[in-house]
């Protein structure tokens, strides 16, 4: 009787044992490798996470920790769709053999919209310096006019009123680096809604008041400003973000 | 009584001969290319507001400058072909050529574009048949996206506007040859109310899914046709949310923005090369003028002269031999033949070289000119080509995206790169003045 008991304490104890050592949190190498990426660039959407982690949908304790991680994953794709061009070395991190079908979409999406951003800068810039040009040059003959004026303001005046192709040459070269002069309406176009914005937001902005510098001293708050306005598409939210990097940049300056 | 009579008849041919002679030698010497100031073709401009869907952007081609090959320079130089002049202005006058179908009101977007820019709506090229300060021809075709042809190598040409040369207000008011353009511009409409407002919907939509088609051709295919006549037909549309759609709509506004940036190149280039340019032409129609009338003259008093010459050495003895009044009026009528004839024909021979001095001016400003010209156009070329390449680079990298998405999308697994690095083009370095020998 005595040994009975011995045993089942014995077994009682292995019992608990075991409870015990299930009910306590696991450590998991993918977890910390994820919240280490997401903190590159906080661009991994929460699948990323959840494929990581391998734990069973049942353990209390990969739940938790699934959810601790994939929340910290949510603000990060928050971020990453907020601004694609800052998270670049997070889809490097994130790609990989081991991803889904969703993740290397997202992946590829990022890419995309990455090399959108890059390349509307590089255009943007063109424009600006096309604008410039052009200013300058017109400038240029407004000063050399302006000293002629007094000797041929009557024949001017003459040629002025008549001409279709000086006026439109005028007009082609003005239009030039500001879009198309014509906003199309896509309602007859392939599809109705959503449908793609006019390239003003490509349009260089020399012609406007407004001059954006170049950005080579820019600190990180003004980089992510910059960057922003760049790769928004709204044309009224891509105006107040350039605005807010011009405020920004006065006040910095000001300090 | 018989030679009295042939002597009548001999002197009465040579008084004949004689004033028309004078006739001709005072009409050719008097007769000269007479240029006027051309009546303006009025351009057809848009009295109704166009819809916007029936608006169709157009691309205008840099002409082909119409230089034969294997010609030296020699040989150039007789036809009046500068080829560096002619590369300004197969870019000078595409950029014209749009500013004019721009003014008519009856189109979206009309842009100048290098052909490697494609799938637009309406496309118009041509080729510099002849070009002087004097006279210009084009030849032009237009087509469309479908591939209907609107304009078939025709031509076009026109006489300089005198009027434009007059003042250097009125040059730059109005292009001497403004009626060529013009007349461009009013056929393309002409062609272009032709076609009902489906067509105009389908010409935009083809000219989409043509873009598209390039950019993704296993996502966008089966949404175009050939027909037999070889034009292209919509057989359907993508759906109104198709992901790929609106990833490659967004890339078509960058597409735009560079044909905006480029087209702003060539404007910036014409702007800058009009005022030489212009004088250039005008300088050039005088000198072309004068050389013509030198020519002209020349030919005139040269035949003449040579004629007068022979008549006087050839005329019969027509005097009796006691006839010394006769003999005295004869040798007096041959010994002035030959000496007006001689002195019609130096005259005549000066004139070539006064000629030949005006061509001389001419080649002289035309090389002047080109020296001008040419390193704008180097540059032009280089920011365009620079651009172009840019996105052709970038393209390439699109292009591979939206097929890894489009296999993703339907269930092929990829091995997704690394990334790959965004195509940043350093800067436009300037163009040395000199880069263009």
């Amino acid at each position: 009787m005595h040994s009975a008991l011995i045993r089942s304490a014995l077994s009682l104890a292995l019992v608990v044992g075991a409870v015990g050592c299930a009910s306590s949190p696991a450590p998991s190498s993918g977890g910390s490798g994820q919240v280490s990426g997401a903190g590159a660039g906080g661009g991994t959407p929460p699948s990323a996470q959840k494929a990581s982690t391998p734990q069973p949908a049942s353990n209390p304790t990969a739940e938790s920790t699934g959810a601790a991680s994939g929340a910290g994953a949510a603000a990060g794709a928050a971020d990453a769709a907020a601004a694609p061009g800052g998270g670049s070395a997070a889809s490097a991190g994130g790609s990989g053999p081991g991803q889904t079908s969703d993740e290397r979409l997202a992946s590829i999406d990022k890419r995309f919209n990455d090399s959108l951003g890059s390349f509307d800068a590089e255009l943007r810039r063109q424009q600006q310096e096309l604008a410039k040009s052009r200013d300058a040059r017109q400038a240029a003959a407004a000063g050399s006019a302006t000293a002629a004026t007094d000797a041929q303001k009557s024949g001017q005046k003459a040629g002025d009123s008549g001409s279709a192709a000086s006026e439109a040459s005028q007009g082609n070269s003005a239009k030039s680096g500001t879009g198309r002069s014509k906003q199309r309406d896509h309602s007859g176009d392939l599809k109705s809604e959503g449908a793609a914005k006019g390239p003003e937001d490509n349009a260089g902005n020399g012609a406007t008041a407004r001059e954006i510098p170049d950005g080579s001293d820019d600190d990180v708050v003004a980089r992510r400003l910059r960057q922003a306005a760049e790769q928004e598409t709204d044309p009224e939210l891509k105006e107040k973000l350039w605005q807010e990097y011009l405020d920004y940049k006065k006040n910095a300056q000001g300090k | 009584m018989r030679g009295l009579s042939n002597k009548g008849a001999t002197a009465a041919r040579m008084q004949t001969a004689l004033a028309l002679c004078c006739v001709l030698l005072g009409g050719t010497g008097c007769v000269v290319h007479e240029t006027k100031p051309q009546p303006h073709v009025a351009l057809v401009q848009a009295n109704e507001q166009i819809p916007q869907d029936q608006l169709l952007d157009v691309v205008v081609h840099p002409l082909d400058p119409g230089i034969p090959p294997g010609l030296d320079p020699q040989a150039l130089e007789k036809k009046l072909i500068n080829p560096d002049i002619r590369q300004a202005e197969s870019r000078y006058m595409a950029n014209l050529l749009a500013a004019t179908i721009t003014t008519s009101g009856e189109w979206g977007a009309v842009r100048v574009a290098p052909e490697v820019a494609q799938y637009f709506d309406v496309t118009v090229q041509g080729k510099i048949l002849e070009s002087t300060g004097a006279k210009l021809a084009l030849e032009i075709t237009v087509k469309d996206a479908t591939g209907r042809i609107w304009i078939n190598a025709r031509r076009y040409e026109s006489p300089a506007d005198t009027g434009s040369y007059k003042t250097d207000a009125a040059l730059k008011a109005r292009d001497p040859f403004q009626n060529v353009y013009t007349n461009i511009a009013n056929d393309m409409m002409t062609a272009r109310k032709t076609l009902k407002a489906a067509d105009l919907r389908d010409i935009h939509r083809v000219a989409q899914l043509e873009f598209a088609v390039d950019l993704a051709p296993q996502a966008m295919g089966g949404y175009l046709a050939t027909q037999p006549n070889g034009q292209v037909k919509v057989v359907r549309l993508p759906a109104q949310d198709d992901p790929m759609e609106l990833r490659i709509d967004r890339i078509r506004e960058r597409d735009a923005g560079i044909v905006d940036t480029v087209n702003g190149y060539y404007a910036n280039f014409s702007d800058q090369m009009a005022s030489s340019y212009g004088e250039w032409r005008r300088a050039s129609f005088e000198e072309i003028d004068k050389e013509q009338r030198a020519l002209n003259q020349a030919r005139a008093r040269t035949y003449l002269g040579a004629a007068a010459v022979l008549a006087s050495v050839l005329m019969p003895n027509q005097c009796g031999v006691y006839d010394l009044n006769c003999q005295r009026v004869q040798q007096a009528a041959r010994y002035a033949g030959a000496v007006g004839g001689t002195a019609a024909f130096l005259s005549g021979l000066k004139k070539y070289s006064d000629a030949k001095v005006h061509a001389q001016t001419l080649k002289e400003m035309s090389e002047t000119f080109q020296s001008e010209v040419a390193p704008q156009v180097v540059d032009v070329e280089g920011r365009t080509l620079k651009l172009t390449g840019t996105a052709d680079e970038q393209y390439r990298q699109w292009r591979e995206m939206l097929h890894q998405l489009y296999l993703e999308q339907n269930g092929t697994p990829t091995h997704v790169e690394a990334q790959a690095t965004p195509v940043v083009p350093s800067p436009v370095p300037p163009v040395a003045a000199d880069a263009a020998h």
